[in-house]
Formats: structure tokens, sequence, C-alpha cells
């Protein structure tokens, strides 16, 4: 007999064999035994048709099984056949997190905790999607709670510190890790060093945060002996003696620094602060400097470089700050070897050098008097022996860099002259490739990097230095091809698989710009909207950690990453695909029409692809929908706000967002944002695209302004009174 | 001019390009992050003045057996080779594992055919092979599994390295 589906089997409390079926149910699935836990639960709703306890156990089997669509069904049935059923609930909040919803995970994981609130996985899963969230103040509360429960587990104090300092209760969080040193628990065996170390170095951040410094650098000192981490604990004495003004302290520390890393240019500018050589906002790469403080430094340096005679960064300093006779001295000095041992990388090295009129006269002079030496007699100046052939070879190639940096069209002649002379050294035909790149000879830079390729096919550089060529040559066939050399193949069909696996995000802001030049708007629209699921994917990686970290005890590391999340849509390169992504949204906007225009280079470019049979049709539909699906958005000022106000909060020094974002809130017809845009995007000048921007204001808020709530239009209307 | 430092966080992205860059074996950020909240002391960057990454260096703990460090990858863009940057980026690892893990050795993995790697770790920082692991690497080469002692670290912060 059947037993029917009611409000008793959905809600039922088992008992006997199918209490115990349902807790085999439990132990198959944390086994990963999957098809057993699915089996056996299915025997329990046989008895119990619709039983919401095991629906939900079936739904969070199938969500581990990777069948995201039907365990997500289930959990929600399971939900429905029983409201008071707290695994229900949090089951539904399982499969939402895993799918990345946080904020419906959240919301059942709260039903759940309401329905059961002494129960510790569903406390520390609501918890850590709230810390996801960054919604602090529940998330104290609740880490309060945790810790009262089970006040053994150090991880509980920590993260309740945690959640105090983020939610900005210094002082609290100070308290709660000094409690918990108080239990002696981080004296145990178990503690290691290096995780005591973390903790209190962690405990001294906040400390720091409050403004205390005296009391964070006292505190410090005091557990010196306890801190593993020398090179962070001595970094901020030296930042926390700079901030207390005991700048004589400040300077003994990074002197001690630099014995262990003379290269850390952090070092050399916190030295030069801290003797107040230098002030403010100051850069040791630009030589910009009074002369009696330029000639400080040049002596300072000569005594490091006779120090640490292996720190390139010694000499550069150095060299940066010489003027005159001495700094073409000291240049000789430094190219002399390069050239004799045939470095490539000595251009790249002094780049930095370039800087002023002056500056570039004197290295040329430099370069003038080495080559004609060589010319003369094959000698450096104060040389005894003959160089070997490779000395003039790359002082010629060092001389074609200088010129392409100059702009100067003796470049070609040089670089020229080296491949004449030695065709078989691979960067000089990437330097010419560089050199006909910065002519605008976009084909012809492609064709040299792809000879660079070839003469090293094992160097991936090369392989993406020459992708990167042919995409700006907008060879996107052919990138693809060479890009695939070293993308694992994960599908025969699908090579291009691993650039998203692998979240290569320069390759996809290339390629849609490759696109974009080809007017090929939905290709590059699908390329670019990959680079926002990368970035989204940072953000859901952290979620492991918020365990993860507890477990090993990295809380100061993990604080930083928190941090560093927060603000994640400014790093990188989201910002560059942001702008391209509001652009183009904007097009579709204005032209809807956009879509319907005729792809015909597209489909010339086409390779026929390797599928299985039967597949070949579909496959191909499916891969020209995604543009095409892209272009027909309804809403995309929808899509360009979501983009746009990331690239206001993140990237608020640009021009180029304001001048975005004045493009998207006039359309929006959203006026005061319109006006603070203008008004930022002023800030950096008044040229003729502002210009007609304020006309394009003004007569676009003209005919609105009746319609507008009065304090409103007038601070509109004397806002704009200002650019008459 | 290149300045060698510790990685940060906010390097991560950057160090996962230039090992896009610069090697066939890759991770996702998530891997990346990993190290930097598991082993924040032991990676270091080079970066050059305009803030480029130019190589890096991303390294961990072992704890299985006796703690020692690994070195999970290493790489200087082939524009900036031959300056010392990667025999720096591993002499600051190599200080780190010592000084805040007490690692008492560090291995890693080098390609056989990669003379540069070998010159660097065999002949400039005194590694040994320990064995060979055939087709360690996808493209089924084999690698030399080297081990270095850092028994010789001084535990002087301010020693010369």
């Amino acid at each position: 007999m059947v037993v029917q589906e009611t409000l008793q089997t959905r809600t039922a409390t088992l008992a006997g064999k199918s209490k115990n079926k349902f807790r085999n149910v439990f132990k198959s699935y944390q086994s990963k035994l999957h098809k057993k836990a699915v089996k056996i639960a299915n025997e329990i709703l046989v008895e119990y048709p619709g039983h919401a306890d095991t629906l939900a156990m079936k739904a969070l089997t199938y969500n581990s099984m990777g069948k995201t669509e039907e365990s997500l069904k289930l959990s929600k049935i399971a939900v429905k056949n029983n409201f008071s059923s707290f695994v229900a609930w949090h089951v539904l909040g399982i499969v939402y997190r895993s799918q990345s919803n946080y904020h419906e995970s959240a919301r059942c994981f709260h039903v759940a905790y309401t329905l059961e609130p002494e129960d510790l996985v569903i406390m520390t899963d609501l918890a850590n999607i709230q810390l996801q969230l960054r919604d602090f103040n529940e998330y104290t509360k609740l880490r309060n709670k945790i810790l009262q429960s089970k006040q053994s587990n150090q991880g509980n104090w920590l993260t309740f510190a945690m959640a105090a300092h983020l939610s900005g209760n210094y002082n609290k969080a100070i308290k709660i890790l000094d409690s918990l040193e108080n239990t002696g628990a981080l004296d145990s065996d178990k503690v290691k060093d290096y995780e005591k170390s973390d903790i209190i170095m962690y405990k001294h951040q906040i400390i720091e945060e409050t403004g205390d410094y005296q009391a964070a650098f006292d505190g410090l000192q005091s557990r010196q002996e306890e801190i593993v981490d020398k090179l962070t604990l001595y970094l901020k004495y030296a930042d926390l003696h700079m901030k207390l003004g005991r700048f004589d302290e400040a300077e003994n520390i990074f002197r001690s620094l630099l014995n262990r890393n003379p290269e850390n240019h952090e070092l050399h500018k916190g030295l030069l602060k801290s003797m107040h050589i230098i002030e403010g906002d100051f850069s040791i790469y630009n030589p910009e400097v009074n002369p009696e403080v330029a000639q400080t430094i040049v002596d300072m340096y000569d005594a490091f470089v006779e120090k640490y005679p292996r720190s390139r960064t010694c000499k550069l300093i150095r060299l940066n700050f010489s003027t005159g006779d001495n700094f073409k001295n000291l240049l000789e000095e430094y190219l002399i070897p390069s050239f004799t041992r045939a470095v490539p990388s000595t251009f790249k090295s002094i780049n930095y050098l370039y800087k002023g009129a002056e500056k570039v006269t004197l290295i040329e002079e430099v370069l003038k008097n080495l080559e004609e030496c060589l010319n003369n007699d094959n000698k450096f100046p104060n040389e005894e022996l003959e160089e070997p052939p490779t000395s003039i070879l790359f002082l010629n190639y060092f001389l074609a860099q200088h010129y392409n940096k100059l702009g100067n069209e003796l470049a070609m002649t040089y670089i020229d002259k080296c491949i004449e002379h030695t065709p078989t050294v691979v960067e000089f035909f990437v330097t010419k490739a560089g050199i006909q790149k910065a002519l605008g000879n976009f084909e012809e830079a492609s064709d040299l990097m792809e000879t660079a390729r070839n003469m090293d096919l094992a160097d991936r550089y090369l392989n993406a230095k020459s992708t990167k060529y042919l995409l700006r040559a907008d060879r996107v066939e052919k990138a693809r091809e060479v890009m695939s050399i070293y993308t694992k193949v994960v599908r025969s069909d699908a090579p291009l698989n691993n650039i998203f696996e692998m979240q290569v995000v320069w390759y996809e802001i290339a390629e849609a710009e490759s696109y974009l030049r080809l007017g090929e708007i939905g290709k590059a629209l699908e390329k670019l909207v990959n680079v926002e699921k990368h970035f989204l994917q940072y953000i859901d990686d952290q979620f492991d950690f918020h365990g993860y970290s507890i477990r090993k005890k990295t809380i100061y590391a993990y604080y930083h990453t928190l941090r560093f999340e927060d603000e994640i849509f400014g790093k990188g390169e989201y910002v560059k695909a942001a702008e391209h992504i509001v652009r183009i949204y904007l097009n579709i906007y204005d032209d809807p029409t956009i879509k319907r225009k005729k792809r015909t280079k597209n489909n010339q470019q086409n390779k026929p692809v390797r599928r299985g049979r039967g597949n070949q049709k579909n496959n191909q539909k499916e891969k020209e929908n995604i543009p095409e699906k892209l272009l027909s958005t309804k809403k995309p000022l929808v899509h360009a706000t979501r983009h746009l106000e990331r690239l206001v909060q993140y990237a608020g020094e640009k021009l180029e967002t304001h001048l975005l974002a004045y493009q998207v809130y006039i359309r929006r017809g959203k006026f005061l944002l319109s006006l603070r845009s203008l008004n930022r995007a002023a800030e950096f000048g008044i040229n003729e695209e502002i210009q007609n921007m304020i006309q394009d204001f003004k007569s676009k808020v003209e005919g609105e302004l009746e319609e507008l709530d009065p304090t409103v239009a007038k601070i509109i209307q004397s806002e704009i009174a200002n650019y008459d | 001019m290149v300045s060698i430092r510790r990685a940060t966080v906010d390097d991560l992205l950057a160090m996962q390009e230039t090992n896009l860059n610069c090697l066939p074996e890759n991770y996702q950020m998530k891997y990346y992050m990993f190290h930097s909240i598991s082993w924040s002391q032991l990676s270091f960057v080079a970066q050059d003045h305009k803030g480029r990454i130019v190589g890096y260096v991303l390294a961990k703990m072992e704890e299985d057996g006796e703690p020692h460090g690994h070195i999970t990858s290493l790489a200087v863009m082939r524009s900036h080779r031959k300056l010392g940057i990667a025999t720096k980026l591993m002499l600051q690892s190599q200080k780190a594992m010592k000084e805040t893990f007490n690692a008492s050795y560090v291995s890693l993995h080098v390609r056989e055919s990669n003379r540069a790697a070998l010159t660097l770790y065999r002949d400039r920082l005194s590694y040994k092979i320990e064995e060979v692991e055939h087709e360690y690497y996808a493209d089924g080469e084999d690698a030399y599994a080297m081990q270095k002692d850092l028994s010789e670290i001084s535990s002087d912060p301010f020693d010369v390295l």
C-alpha cells in the first residue's frame, strides 16, 4: 500500500528504524558516499512521503554532487513542507551559499537559528555569512554568543575579538584578546610560537589603530621575544618611531634592516625621511631635490655602496642623485661591466633615470663616448683589455632602447645593426617589435614578436608577449592559437576554457579591446563580463578562509585579507574592464539596434572546430548567443550603473570615472548625481569636453526644473551658475 | 631600479599575472590567498619603478614530517633577467622560513632541462638534488627534487644575507 503524503508525513519526528536510517543518510553524506545517502533517503521517503528533513538531506547530498538545480529545488520543497524544520532551513541556506547567494543564505540561516538557537553549526554558518556580508553588528553579537557556548575553542575568542575590531570597537577587541591570554590557553604546547606571535601582532595592530602609538610600541617591545616574525616587528618599530617623532631610533632600525635587505626601497625611503633629508611625499626615483640634498644623498650612498657591494639599489640611488661629471662617471662605471657581460636587461634597470633634458643629455654623452672608444680601439675608457665582440653589440642594443625611449628614429638603425651582427638574440627582435609598436606599426610589430617567440618556444614570456602583440594587431584567431599552446586543454574542443579557469584577466581585456576596434561589441562585452565574474570569484574565495584562518590562528594576515577584499574592485584590472563595460552599455542604450548590425568579419575568421557528431550546430549557436544576449539587454543602464558605482567608489581619483558617471546619470535623469559628477570632473580642469557637458546638463535640466523638488532645483541652479 | 620586498595581499593579483606571463604552471587566486593567509612572511616580490611586479617568489611551509619550507613558484620576467633578482628573492624567503617557522630545510622542484634554474639553485644557492621525480610536470617532463639545509642561516634578524 502506497503511503499518502500528508502534513503528518512531512513533519513527522522519526523513530525506530527510520530514525536509524536518517542517521545513516547523514553518515553516508559526511563520508561522501552520495549515492548511498540518496538511496537510504528514498527508503525513508517511501514511509514518510515529503518528509522535510529527509528531503533536505537529499538536497544537501545533491548539492555536494554538483546537482545545483535539483538541490535548490528540493531544498525549497523541504522548507515548504515544514516551515518549522531548522534542518530544512539550514540546508536551504547551505545550498544558497554554495551558489554564492549570500543574502538568501543569510536569511535562511537566520530562520534556522531562530528555530534552534543553541546549535553551534548553525551559528557558525550564520556568523560566516554575516562576515562575508560585512554585517558587523550582528556578526559581533553572534560571535559573542558562540564564544559563551564554547570558551575552550581559542578560535572563538579570536573571531569575537576580530568582530569587535571590525565593528570599530577597538578597546573591546583588545580586552577580549587580553582575556584570552589570561586564560593561559596560548601558553599551551599545542599553540605554536608563530601562532602566538601572530595573535600578539594582531592585538598591537588594533592598539595602533586606536592611535595610541606609544602603547602599541611598548606592548610590542615587552613581548619582543615572543614575536617570531622579526622583519614585520622591526618594520613596525620603525613605523611607530616615525609616528612618535623618534627619528633617531627609526634611523637605527632602517640601517639595521638594510643589512638584511639593501634592495628594499621602502627602507631607503624610510631612512632618508628619518634623517630629514627628504620630506613628505617623496620618491627615490625622482631626482628633483635641491643640490645640497642631492649631494648629501650621494655622499651617504658612497658609503652604502662600499658597505653593500652586491646591492644594485645602493648604486642606482647614488646614480639617481648624482649630477654632472660625477653622474657620467658613475653611469659609465655601471654600464661597462653590463656590456662586457652581455646583459640584455641593462636598459630596463636604469630607464628610471630618463627624467629631464639635462639628464638625458648626460646619458647620451656617456653612450656616445663609449661608442667612440669602442669604435677607435675596441676598449672601454680606462680599460686595459680589448673588449669581446659582445660589448659593442650590447652597447648598440642599449642605444636602440635609448633612442626608442626618446622617440628617435635612430632606434631602428641601431636595432637593425644588432640584428645584422647577431640575429640569434631573441631580445633584439623583442625590442624591434617594441619599436614598431611605438611607431604605431602594429602588424610589423606583431610579425617581429612572432619571430622572437619562435626562437624560444619554451619561454612563456615570449608566448604572452606575442599573444599581446597579435591582439594589438587585431589578429584575434592567431592570438588564440598562440595562447592555447600554454593553456591546458580541458576539453579538446575548448582550449580557451583555461583562460577563464586560470583567470587570465589581461588576455580577456586585450581580446575585448581588439574586438572593440573591430566593431564586434558583443564579443568584446562577452570577454569583459568575464572579468567581473573573476572579481566576484575573488570575493567568494575569502569565504572558506573565515573558518580556516581561525583554525590556523593566522588572524593578522587574515585581517589584512578582509581589508583587501573590501577594496578589491579598485585593484588589478577591474577598473580598466569596467570603463569599457560602462561605455559599451551607454552605446547600447543610445542605439539598441547595435545588436542587429551584421557581423561580417566574425564569420570569416571562424575555423571549423572538431566536435562530437551532432553537437556542432548546437555549440555554434550557443557560442554566438552570448554576445547577442548581452547586446539585447533591456537594462543597459542598470548594468552600467553597477560597474559605475564601483568606479566611483574605488577609482574616484580618475577623471574618466566622473566623465562616465555623468553620462550614465544624465541618461537616468539623476540630476543631482549628474551634477556631482560634473563638479568632480571639473576639478581636473575645465576643457572643451567639460564645457560641452555643462551645456548638455543645462539643456537637459532646463525643462525639468519645475518637476523637481524646489530645494533640489535651487541647489542645481546655484551650482550650475558657478560655471558661468 | 627594482625593489625587493615582502609580498602583501595587495600584490597577489599582480603576482598571478606575472606567473601567467612567465610559467606554464599557474594557480587560481584562491591558492595565492591561501599562501598569503597561511604564511604571509615567506613570499616576496620584485617591483619596478612604475610599480609593476617583475618577479616574485611564492613560498610555503610543509607540515608533513619535519617542518620545512617549500618554494611553490619563482619567476622573473625575461625583460629583467641577469640582474640577480631571483637570487635575492630566494635569500629573503629562506631567511624568513628559518626565522618565523624554524624550518630546518627548504625544498623545491625544477625542470631537468631548466639550465638557468639549476645554476641558480645548485651553484648559487647550494641546493642539492635529492631525487628525480618522473613526469612531475603536466607536460610529462621530469623534475629534480632539490633541498637546501637552512641550519647555517643565523638567527640574527639583521644579518647580511
